[in-house]
């Protein structure tokens, strides 16, 4: 008998169906551009370190913190069936 | 009551500090316009013409690689076409390279290409934004 570890163990959304595919995830794509818009702004508008460190923080945790409250708002009023990312 | 209105708004400007300009803004502007970060370079900012010459490029490197589409004037579009390729244009050099020089489109049938194309044009609106902030810099109202 041949016992299979976690036949039950659901798919990673990480899993690719090509190799030139990148690994990334959904939440990974918002931390990256939140964390890309958080240093651009924070630098633009901002000169002082701390000042920046401040807005950076701010904006960041705005984005990614605004991005899952809305998304648990809208999880009782799903689209459709999840389809698998990439 | 109208040109009253706006002589007291010319009065303010003379009463506030003379605007001392520190360089061309037309040059600074295309040359931020050209290459990202490179507006502030010419300003003498090269900390942050640094910071933002890496950002916008990563930011559209991501989106190349998510296979974003690049949008591009064609006449056979509509008007909010049109306003996405005026942005994505406003990438400068790279966005001449993707699209003159490496003929790049995107792929509409990636599943990351929605996110691509946020980047994609991120990063253009990003390089406008630095536009005007070298025309700021360049003019003396801004630091």
């Amino acid at each position: 008998m041949e016992s299979r570890t976690e036949p039950s163990e659901p798919p990673s959304d990480e899993s690719n169906d090509s190799d030139e595919s990148p690994p990334m995830s959904h939440f990974f794509l918002m931390v990256l551009y939140a964390s890309l818009l958080s240093v651009f702004f924070s630098v633009l508008w901002r000169r002082a370190l701390r000042e920046q460190a401040k807005l950076f923080l701010q904006l960041f945790l705005g984005m990614v913190g605004g991005g899952l409250l809305v998304a648990w708002l809208m999880y009782p009023f799903p689209s459709g069936p999840p389809t698998p990312f990439p | 009551m109208g040109k009253t209105a706006g002589t007291s708004a010319a009065d303010r400007n003379q009463v506030s500090e003379p605007i001392q300009p520190i360089a061309n803004p037309y040059l600074a502007a295309v040359i931020a316009w050209l290459i990202p970060g490179a507006g502030h370079a010419f300003l003498g900012r090269w900390g942050r013409a640094v910071i933002f010459f890496v950002l916008v490029l990563t930011c559209a490197a991501i989106g190349v690689m998510l296979d974003g589409r690049l949008y591009t004037f064609d006449n056979a579009q509509r008007f909010l076409h049109w306003v996405a390729a005026t942005g994505a244009f406003g990438l400068g050099i790279p966005y001449l390279v993707l699209h003159h020089g490496m003929g790049y489109q995107g792929d509409p049938a990636s599943a990351s290409y929605e996110y691509g194309t946020a980047f994609l044009i991120t990063a253009s609106l990003m390089n406008c934004l630095l536009l005007l902030d070298a025309w700021d810099i360049a003019r003396g109202v801004k630091d």
